[in-house]
């Protein structure tokens, strides 16, 4: 019989289940992560849907999910005793960062795009179209009076990013 | 569209070298004409002062259906930019000119 495997515990803590290291915080972690790709996918993926760009179906509950997994996550690494300072630091910042980026997306979505200018000064029905002259994408230019005899649809875009 | 009768352009203040992307990789069947100082989107009234990522002046999304005598007979502008004209609504509304 030998005895020199016997490993002594370094710490109580070994012995004491109810402050043994817990996993990693999950929630804490995926809060920000399910937040950021809510926000972004809207605006890299979901907005080449009419449906889904006129309303965010789909992003906004996904911004709402990642919000409450940063709330979640706070709240577990603050009610158990295991989460240290560092712990509950960085599950503190991911839920500022969830909120702020919650915060952000839903006044795009619900005021700022809706901030136009009003319609005072727009063309309107019955006005003659005012003229143009202006290049085609081949540099060629093109004028309202090309169009004599036809009709035209003239649609008027933002533009790119 | 064309098969109405209609001719088809659209407006932006981006280059003629954006637009050229733009016109290949939609393979839009009609031009894109390049309005960087806001020529026409001024003629039109539809600049929108500010709005562009850099803090330009960029067109609102506007439509416009003018006549073969050059009047204006219709007109779509939305109070948010998200939402956009739908193609079937202006193809409706050419319907309704050609008859």
């Amino acid at each position: 019989m030998t005895d020199h495997q016997i490993k002594a515990p370094t710490t109580n803590n070994d012995v004491d289940a109810q402050t043994l290291k817990p996993s990693v915080n999950y929630l804490a972690w995926s809060g920000p992560i399910v937040t950021l790709v809510g926000a972004l996918s809207y605006f890299l993926y979901f907005v080449q849907f009419a449906n889904l760009r006129d309303f965010p179906w789909v992003n906004l509950p996904l911004v709402a999910l990642g919000l409450f997994c940063s709330v979640a996550g706070v709240w577990r690494a603050f009610s158990n005793a295991g989460y240290k300072f560092l712990s509950r630091a960085l599950a503190s910042v991911g839920l500022l960062f969830s909120l702020g980026l919650g915060v952000l997306f839903c006044f795009y979505i619900f005021s700022l795009s809706y901030q136009m200018p009003g319609v005072e000064g727009v063309s309107q029905i019955a006005d003659t179209a005012p003229s143009f002259s202006l290049p085609d994408e081949n540099n060629k230019t093109v004028q309202l009076t090309d169009f004599r005899g036809k009709n035209l649809v003239i649609a008027f875009y933002r533009g790119h990013w | 569209m064309k098969d109405l009768g209609a001719d088809v352009l659209a407006v932006s203040v981006d280059s003629p070298e954006k637009n050229r992307d733009v016109v290949e990789k939609a393979k839009l069947g009609f031009p894109i004409l390049s309005d960087a100082n806001c020529e026409m989107i001024d003629g039109y009234g539809v600049r929108h002062i500010g709005a562009s990522m850099e803090g330009g002046d960029i067109a609102r999304p506007a439509v416009f259906i003018l006549d073969g005598d050059g009047t204006i007979v219709w007109r779509m502008i939305t109070d948010n930019y998200r939402i956009r004209v739908r193609p079937e609504t202006i193809v409706e509304q050419l319907q309704q000119l050609a008859k």
